[in-house]
């Protein structure tokens, strides 16, 4: 498992897609951040913007743009489930699995070692994602303000795990399928919010039916939307809970699919 | 017969209601290179991908160094395996490309891969992309990928397909060498059924999934029938003549037959021909092919 886990740790860089996601998500906090910074010096017209958007006062605060960029899903999402599936069906594609997958063990570690490498990626995407920010804050604000405290971290590491979540689920869909073109798909689906607006119009139709739910609350997306600055962690707990299951059951479907199927 | 490696009993494989492996029972040799043949859709690889631990057998049973069942999980890196395409990472190098498989196999030493390279001929290729690689070049690196972790059996499936003559000759040394220097078991499929026969040692012959020959090379010769091409003026008479004679033979070209005889009965038959008013205008003995013994065990051209 951990000769899988090297293998794989060493591979994750060497694509040419990780470079470009990197470059493409300085490209556009970098824009971003100009966008807001033209806008906020212009506060006093976008009153009614920003507090839809959630901002609040005339300063940029670190919270504040994290949750501008990263809690929006949006491209930093797309990116980053368009390289977890790339990464994910590597072996597939490439057929380097046939090579590989006859002298393990257990075929399963493979998938076990693919998403454990995934969770690391998506670490550290997020956290170069906070070192740009920090970056941006400095040259388009007043600095990165805010950055040290409990409400950053909270809403942090809350954002950090159900991104985890997302992205070790769009691998597990990706390997279940074997297919980048499926993996691609439901990965942009999801971060475009394209299931957010098919869950809207599935809650129209229940509601017909005489019952209230909103079923964008039970979906990794719908967790990262509705996470917000305040509040305390058991406030999220129906979040995280909902992050978890999905996680598990997608994850038991690839590993029990590596087992049982044909490698083709 | 010496140690078997590999050995499989009435191994079957289905899709749906298609048998692709029907009950083949076959038996690979310590130090043999065992020439798997048959047509496209035959079942070759599927048989060999089952004994890479790649696809679950329908039923049957396979014995692989000694172990059966749940048991040959535990020798399954002794078996190196090609199937199909040497599945590399086109954007890598071969040293690259191997320094991948060898950290999935915890072998990892840049030595032991510049080894391997040179062992296949890829010593001199540097920081070259694979995907750049001629498709000989990529068939040896997917050898070499086959060859980490030094196991005893390998697997190759076709791996001389699709490769100009140049090719063929490099990858038909790296197996002989493979096979002669390291002592090797070799479980080798091919089409081109004349360059097998330069290497291999045992034949096996799968047609419709089904074995229908396993034999050593040495028996295969022996098998193969002497045959008699004649060339006369009239097939009516010949074909009455060679009947009375209790003679097979099939029609090559218009006035042009391939008898099956041994070739100490050409001066008999030439004479019987004559005798019955047949003119002989060529009579050419000839010892039947791989390719010809196939044809003749499968059912001739159309199956090929």
């Amino acid at each position: 498992m951990l000769k899988l886990l090297r293998m794989d740790m060493h591979r994750l860089p060497k694509g040419l897609a990780f470079k470009i996601i990197l470059i493409l998500l300085l490209g556009e906090f970098t824009l971003t951040a100009f966008a807001f910074s033209f806008m906020m010096s212009r506060a006093d017209d976008m009153g009614e913007l920003f507090q839809m958007m959630g901002i609040t006062g005339t300063t940029m605060t670190a919270p504040m743009f994290l949750k501008l960029t990263l809690g929006q899903l949006g491209d930093f999402a797309m990116y980053m489930a368009i390289y977890v599936v790339l990464f994910s069906n590597g072996d597939f594609h490439s057929g380097f699995i046939k090579s590989v997958a006859g002298q393990v063990r257990t075929r399963s570690m493979l998938g076990v070692s693919k998403f454990i490498t995934v969770a690391v990626y998506t670490v550290f995407y997020f956290f170069v994602s906070i070192l740009i920010s920090v970056i941006e804050l400095a040259i388009f604000f007043d600095g990165p303000k805010d950055i040290g405290t409990g409400e950053f971290w909270q809403y942090a590491l809350l954002l950090l795990f159900m991104y985890l979540a997302m992205s070790v689920s769009i691998a597990a869909v990706a390997q279940f399928f074997r297919s980048n073109l499926i993996g691609i798909i439901s990965g942009v689906a999801i971060s475009i919010g394209l299931i957010s607006s098919i869950l809207s119009l599935v809650n129209v139709l229940i509601k017909k039916l005489g019952f209230e739910v909103d079923l964008a609350e039970y979906t990794i997306t719908g967790s990262i939307k509705s996470l917000g600055l305040e509040g305390s962690l058991g406030d999220y707990s129906q979040h995280i809970i909902v992050c978890t299951v999905y996680m598990i059951v997608a994850v038991a479907a690839a590993l029990i699919s590596y087992n049982k199927r044909d490698i083709a | 017969m010496s140690e078997l490696v590999l050995e499989t009993a009435q191994l079957t494989k289905t899709f749906g209601k298609k048998k692709a492996v029907n009950g083949v029972s076959l038996h690979v040799e310590k130090g043999s290179v065992y020439g798997f043949i048959g047509k496209n859709g035959a079942g070759k690889t599927t048989f060999m991908k089952m004994v890479c631990g790649l696809s679950a057998p329908t039923s049957g049973s396979m014995t692989i160094f000694g172990q059966t069942g749940a048991g040959i999980k535990n020798i399954r890196h002794k078996i190196g395996c090609l199937i199909e395409d040497p599945g590399i990472f086109p954007k890598l190098s071969a040293f690259e490309n191997l320094r991948l498989k060898c950290l999935a196999m915890g072998c990892y030493d840049k030595d032991y891969i510049n080894g391997l390279l040179e062992k296949v001929g890829l010593g001199d290729t540097g920081k070259k992309h694979a995907g750049r690689f001629s498709l000989g070049m990529r068939q040896r690196l997917g050898i070499a990928m086959a060859l980490v972790g030094e196991p005893e059996l390998l697997v190759l499936d076709e791996p001389i397909n699709g490769l100009d003559p140049q090719g063929i000759a490099e990858v038909r040394e790296t197996i002989h060498s493979l096979s002669e220097g390291s002592g090797i078991t070799i479980l080798i499929s091919s089409h081109i059924l004349d360059e097998l026969a330069k290497i291999a040692t045992h034949y096996g012959i799968i047609n419709e999934g089904v074995l229908i020959k396993e034999m050593s090379a040495e028996e295969m010769l022996e098998a193969r029938t002497d045959g008699i091409d004649i060339r006369i003026d009239n097939f009516g008479k010949a074909s009455e003549v060679l009947g009375n004679m209790g003679l097979s033979f099939r029609l090559l070209e218009p006035f042009h037959i391939s008898v099956d005889a041994d070739k100490q009965r050409a001066a008999e038959i030439n004479r019987a021909l004559v005798t019955g008013g047949v003119e002989v205008s060529e009579l050419v003995i000839h010892s039947e092919d791989l390719e010809s013994y196939y044809l003749k065990l499968t059912g001739g051209v159309q199956n090929a």
